[in-house]
C-alpha cells in the first residue's frame, strides 16, 4: 500500500497539458512531491483561464491547450450554428428580459462567446419568429450556447488533468 | 452576393421553400451537433468520423420517425 491516498489521481493529473506550459517545474513534477503539490495548484488557478478563453473564443481553450483538432470542430461547429441562427433570422435574447425562460435563453446565447457579441452584425434586420425559420434559428443559436458550454467544461477537466484524451 | 443570400439560397427549396429549407435546416443542424459530439467524446480522427456518422444518421432516422408519427395529427 502506498499510503498516498489518490494516488491514482497524482499519476493522471501528471499528464496534464498544462505541464508543458508550466515550464520545467511542472515537468519534473512527477519526480518531487512537494513540486507535484505546487503544479497541481497551478493546474487549480489555470484552469480557470483556459475555460474562460474557450468560452471567449470556442475552441481557444483547447488551442491552448495544444489540442488542435478539437479547437477547430469546437469553433467550426459553434460558428456554424450560431451564424446559421442568426442568418435564419432566430431570437437573440437581451440581459434583462424579465422572465425565467428569457434568462436562460441569454444564458445559453451568452454561451456562444463572441459569436453573442457579433449577433448585430449577422443578424442586422433583426429576429423575426413569425416563421418557422426565426424559431429554427432561436435553436439554433441556443445549441451552439450548449455545444460551447460542453466544451468550456471539457477544456477545464484537460487543463485540471482529469480527462488525458 | 452576400453571404447571407447564399446561405439563405442554399436553405430555401425552388419549389417548395417551406419543406425544402425544414429539412436542409435540420440536417444542418443534425451535422454540426453530430461533429461537435463526436470530437468530444471520441480521440482518433476515424472513430470520431464514424461517431460523427452514426449520429447524424440516428439524428435524421428519429427526426422524419417523429414526423411520421405526428402526421396522423395534421388533418
Amino acid at each position: 500500500m502506498s499510503g498516498v491516498p489518490g494516488g491514482s489521481q497524482k499519476d493522471t493529473l501528471n499528464d496534464s497539458p498544462v505541464n508543458d506550459l508550466l515550464g520545467p517545474n511542472g515537468a519534473d513534477a512527477s519526480s518531487n512531491s512537494v513540486r507535484s503539490h505546487e503544479s497541481a495548484t497551478k493546474r487549480v488557478v489555470l484552469a480557470p483561464f483556459f475555460a474562460m478563453a474557450a468560452w471567449i473564443i470556442p475552441g481557444l481553450g483547447h488551442l491552448a491547450l495544444k489540442r488542435w483538432g478539437r479547437a477547430l470542430i469546437f469553433f467550426s461547429c459553434v460558428g456554424g450554428l450560431a451564424i446559421t441562427g442568426y442568418l435564419l433570422r432566430g431570437n437573440v435574447f437581451p440581459p434583462h428580459s424579465g422572465d425565467l425562460f428569457g434568462t436562460l435563453g441569454f444564458l445559453a446565447d451568452a454561451s456562444t462567446g463572441i459569436f453573442y457579441v457579433l449577433a448585430k452584425f449577422f443578424e442586422r434586420a433583426g429576429p423575426d419568429v413569425s416563421r418557422a425559420a426565426g424559431d429554427y434559428g432561436t435553436r439554433f443559436i441556443a445549441a451552439a450556447g450548449i455545444v460551447n458550454l460542453l466544451s468550456v467544461f471539457d477544456a477545464y477537466e484537460i487543463a485540471l488533468g482529469r480527462r488525458t484524451m | 452576393m452576400t453571404a447571407s443570400c447564399v446561405i439563405c439560397a442554399f436553405l430555401s427549396h425552388p419549389h417548395d421553400p417551406v419543406r425544402g429549407s425544414h429539412f436542409f435546416a435540420m440536417s444542418l443542424f443534425a451535422l454540426l451537433v453530430s461533429v461537435a459530439l463526436a470530437g468530444l467524446t471520441k480521440r482518433t480522427a476515424q472513430e470520431r468520423i464514424k461517431y460523427a456518422a452514426s449520429c447524424f444518421l440516428k439524428f435524421l432516422a428519429v427526426a422524419i420517425a417523429i414526423g411520421w408519427l405526428m402526421f396522423p395529427f395534421s388533418h
